[in-house]
């Protein structure tokens, strides 16, 4: 470990992401922190060398990295190698990546895995983050869903709000709405008054309450089926199923905590209905395991398989 | 001295070096990587950065010694290298197709295990573990503390520290 004492403001820098990445940080915390960042060319420079560390660390929170990670290592110390200065070879190619990644951790809203939160927004419109989301705020009533899940509820009164994703712009006043950014699509579940989706390219619709929606990246916009769970329920805190088939219903849950949870196929079809609270899920799947013929095996902390009884 | 004619000297130390002991050190390396394929890789690579490296060539009183430190650092890179590599392919085994990265997906992910294999080298493994534990798994510090048995402000040391041995691993 080192021993001469770090300069002021990279130890400023440490003490930032020690406590922003505590599990427990808060608004005014990100705040403060992003005060600290813009009072000073150098707070920002700094500071970016030292989520860089922290944005690989992000990269490698997989079951499969994080195991690879652990693995005994049988190597000696490569002092001469450090000395050397081979560090830097492998940059490159990370980059791709990298982008994406910075944007999410700069966001102005932004949730951890099993995190969930509201804010209070301008004119009494309230925002709600689900889990592992990112929210950027680009001026008055514009948002851009950089990543995960949000639900809006412009208000009674007031003008228009718009929120982008990578493949839409939704514009509405007096709704509320669920978006949620998937891997090359985004899905509009408008739950009141409606909602006006705008496709990069592709033609613009207009959505009603109580209907849903997926814009692909190549603009195709299609109505969905109801839904088989409460779209928005997770803003309760809690996912409610009307018969919802196990295999969806795991992979919904498991957005809910870090690791895997896997569905043997023999049981991917069984229904799952009733409420759970998403702060417990490895409750939820004990309730489960009640509920239908099904055993949940834990492997490891981040391995959960659920299989025939 | 002009910095061509500098150049040149310094090239033509490094060639005078590679016709000397260029076969010994791909034979020293054969022996402690066991493929021959392996060792002249390596043994390319040792003469490659001794040639970006100016001005060590000429002083070098001990080629030999330099040669096989320099030469045991890439090896040892290599071998710690496809060592992760396969351990992260053996544990991707374990998950079904569905949840399997695309092979570019793994490539730049085994990139990034390198970068923060190298970063956690040499870093107390109590700090590691510690550290390892609110980063990827995602466990908060009061957590952390009782399942290590130890008190929240030393998790917090902990945790200063090995940004601390990242941040010189990396930018130091």
């Amino acid at each position: 470990m080192a021993e001469r004492a770090a300069p002021p403001v990279l130890q400023q820098a440490i003490a930032w992401s020690v406590r922003l990445n505590s599990g427990r940080a808060d608004e005014a915390l990100r705040e403060a922190c992003r005060r600290w960042r813009e009072a000073d060319a150098e707070h920002d420079r700094v500071w970016r060398q030292v989520q860089a560390i922290e944005d690989d660390l992000r990269a490698v929170a997989t079951p499969a990295a994080a195991g690879a990670l652990r693995a005994p290592a049988a190597m000696g110390r490569r002092r001469a190698l450090a000395a050397l200065g081979l560090g830097a070879a492998t940059a490159g190619i990370a980059m791709a990546a990298y982008g994406d990644n910075w944007r999410r951790w700069s966001a102005d809203y932004r949730t951890a895995v099993g995190e969930r939160r509201r804010y209070a927004l301008d004119g009494g419109a309230q925002l709600w983050l689900n889990t592992g989301s990112a929210v950027q705020a680009d001026g008055q009533r514009r948002l851009t869903l950089v990543a995960g899940e949000l639900c809006l509820d412009t208000g009674a009164a007031g003008g228009a709000w718009e929120v982008r994703s990578r493949e839409a712009c939704f514009t509405a006043r007096q709704a509320r709405f669920v978006l949620r950014q998937l891997d090359g699509a985004t899905t509009l579940d408008v739950q009141r008054g409606s909602v006006r989706v705008e496709p990069w390219r592709g033609p613009a619709a207009d959505m009603q309450a109580g209907t849903r929606c997926r814009v692909g990246a190549g603009g195709e916009l299609h109505a969905l089926p109801a839904a088989a769970y409460d779209a928005a329920g997770w803003s309760d805190g809690m996912l409610k199923a009307r018969g919802m088939r196990l295999g969806d219903f795991l992979a919904e849950l498991a957005r809910y905590q870090h690791g895997w949870v896997q569905c043997d196929p023999a049981v991917a079809d069984l229904r799952v209905s009733g409420v759970f609270l998403l702060d417990d899920v490895p409750g939820a799947l004990d309730t489960l395991a009640h509920a239908l013929p099904v055993a949940v095996r834990r492997y490891t902390r981040l391995w959960t398989r659920v299989v025939p009884a | 001295m002009t910095r061509s004619l500098a150049r040149a000297q310094h090239h033509e130390h490094v060639r005078i070096l590679y016709v000397d002991h260029h076969h010994w050190l791909v034979a020293w390396l054969r022996r402690k990587l066991g493929c021959g394929h392996d060792a002249a890789d390596v043994a390319q690579d040792t003469f490659h950065r001794l040639l970006a490296a100016p001005a060590a060539a000429e002083q070098l009183r001990e080629p030999r010694a330099y040669l096989t430190t320099l030469a045991h650092g890439l090896a040892v890179d290599r071998i710690r290298r496809r060592r992760l590599e396969r351990a992260y392919l053996e544990e991707l085994a374990q998950w079904p197709e569905p949840e399997a990265p695309s092979p570019e997906t793994r490539a730049i992910l085994l990139e990034t295990l390198c970068r923060v294999d190298r970063m956690l080298d040499g870093l107390n493994p109590r700090a590691k573990t510690a550290f390892l534990m609110s980063r990827l798994d995602g466990m908060s510090y009061p957590d952390i503390a009782r399942s290590l048995g130890m008190s929240l402000s030393s998790i917090e040391k902990y945790m200063a520290a090995a940004i601390r041995h990242c941040y010189e691993a990396r930018h130091g």
